[in-house]
């Protein structure tokens, strides 16, 4: 992609996250532009389970590998997705993937739908707009959207749809999904904002 | 030093987690002091610190200036590196990790000296981007588009 002078590219970036196994490099690659790479960053996780002592907080840094592609979107915006391993023992601080980010993609594989509690959990405390999109893995839904919607207690305003990893419409789909959650909250805010100081 | 390595000078300047066929140049007086390429470290690649002077996101997108272009001939090790990868197309820090198998925080700091120094151009993310109406509509358009 050449750049023109004085006018560069804007990366955004969206955090793809789910549990061991969702799909989630699957997805990102089924829109990507490249292959998609992987990358090793620190993460500072807090022990949990099963090393928790009380209150001693056990800080340890971690090495996560993420898998991320990059989409050229318009001769401007460069869309990175970001991949990331939810499920573990650690609660992953993923403050640092989370920085800047516009929004995540909760992927769920039916059949082991606590999987995504962590990452739910992450996004809601944090208030990251995100959606809930449960891999159909070509046809197989172990259990409904509403089924799953209930199981994890996702909020009303959380969107709860169905994808395919492995098919770029289904993904691209999913992508649109949570910009829209994206733009209504921008758009509301601007609202609140405008009412302020107008 | 014995054998084989003893004829080739530059023979120990190739680390053996790099993916490189060829040695490295020899140094140049203009060189990056980072010992004499063994070190294989985090540490050693950014000389021991871990501070930056200006901050990267995963996704800042980086492209070589022309006096880093220039510059090519006189860095070394992942300096060199960095520089050559996004001497033509802008490419995320995420991107140089992933390509040059050196970790995120690696990249980070050395990037930001080559910033610091006018050898690199940095496009950073849209600075409220959740706020950003007009961009996250230009983006759903792209992506519905796509």
């Amino acid at each position: 992609m050449p750049s023109k002078p004085g006018k560069g590219p804007i990366p955004v970036k969206l955090v793809v996250a789910g549990g061991f196994g969702a799909g989630k490099t699957t997805f990102v690659g089924a829109i990507s532009d490249i292959k998609p790479l992987t990358t090793e960053a620190a993460m500072t996780s807090y022990g949990e389970g099963v090393d928790n002592r009380g209150d001693v907080s056990t800080k340890t840094t971690t090495t996560v590998a993420m898998d991320f592609g990059r989409v050229a979107v318009d001769d401007s915006i460069v869309l990175y997705l970001f991949g990331t391993p939810g499920q573990d023992r650690f609660g992953f601080m993923w403050n640092d993937l989370i920085q800047g980010a516009l929004g995540a993609v909760v992927l769920v594989d039916s059949r082991r739908i606590e999987d995504s509690f962590p990452s739910i959990d992450y996004f809601e405390s944090r208030s990251v707009p995100f959606v809930v999109a449960v891999n159909r893995f070509g046809g197989q839904m172990f259990h409904t959207v509403d089924e799953v919607r209930e199981a994890l207690s996702i909020s009303a305003g959380v969107p709860v749809v169905t994808t395919d990893a492995r098919g770029r419409l289904a993904v691209k789909e999913t992508v649109l999904n949570l910009l829209d959650v994206v733009l209504q909250r921008a758009m509301a805010k601007a609202k609140t904002s405008s009412l302020v100081s107008g | 030093m014995r054998g084989a390595e003893a004829d080739d000078p530059h023979a120990q300047l190739v680390r053996p987690f790099l993916d490189r066929k060829q040695p490295l140049k020899p140094l140049s007086p203009d060189s990056y002091a980072l010992g004499a390429g063994s070190a294989v470290r985090a540490y050693a690649m950014t000389g021991g610190r871990s501070h930056v002077s200006v901050h990267l996101e995963f996704e800042t997108m980086l492209q070589a200036t022309a006096d880093g272009r220039e510059a090519l001939t006189a860095v070394r090790f992942e300096r060199a590196d960095i520089l050559r990868q996004c001497q033509n197309d802008p490419q995320s820090v995420a991107e140089l990790s992933a390509r040059l198998h050196v970790p995120i925080g690696v990249v980070r700091v050395v990037a930001s000296d080559l910033i610091a120094e006018g050898y690199l151009k940095a496009f950073y993310p849209s600075a409220n981007v959740a706020d950003d109406v007009l961009l996250i509509t230009k983006l759903i358009a792209g992506v519905r588009a796509l």
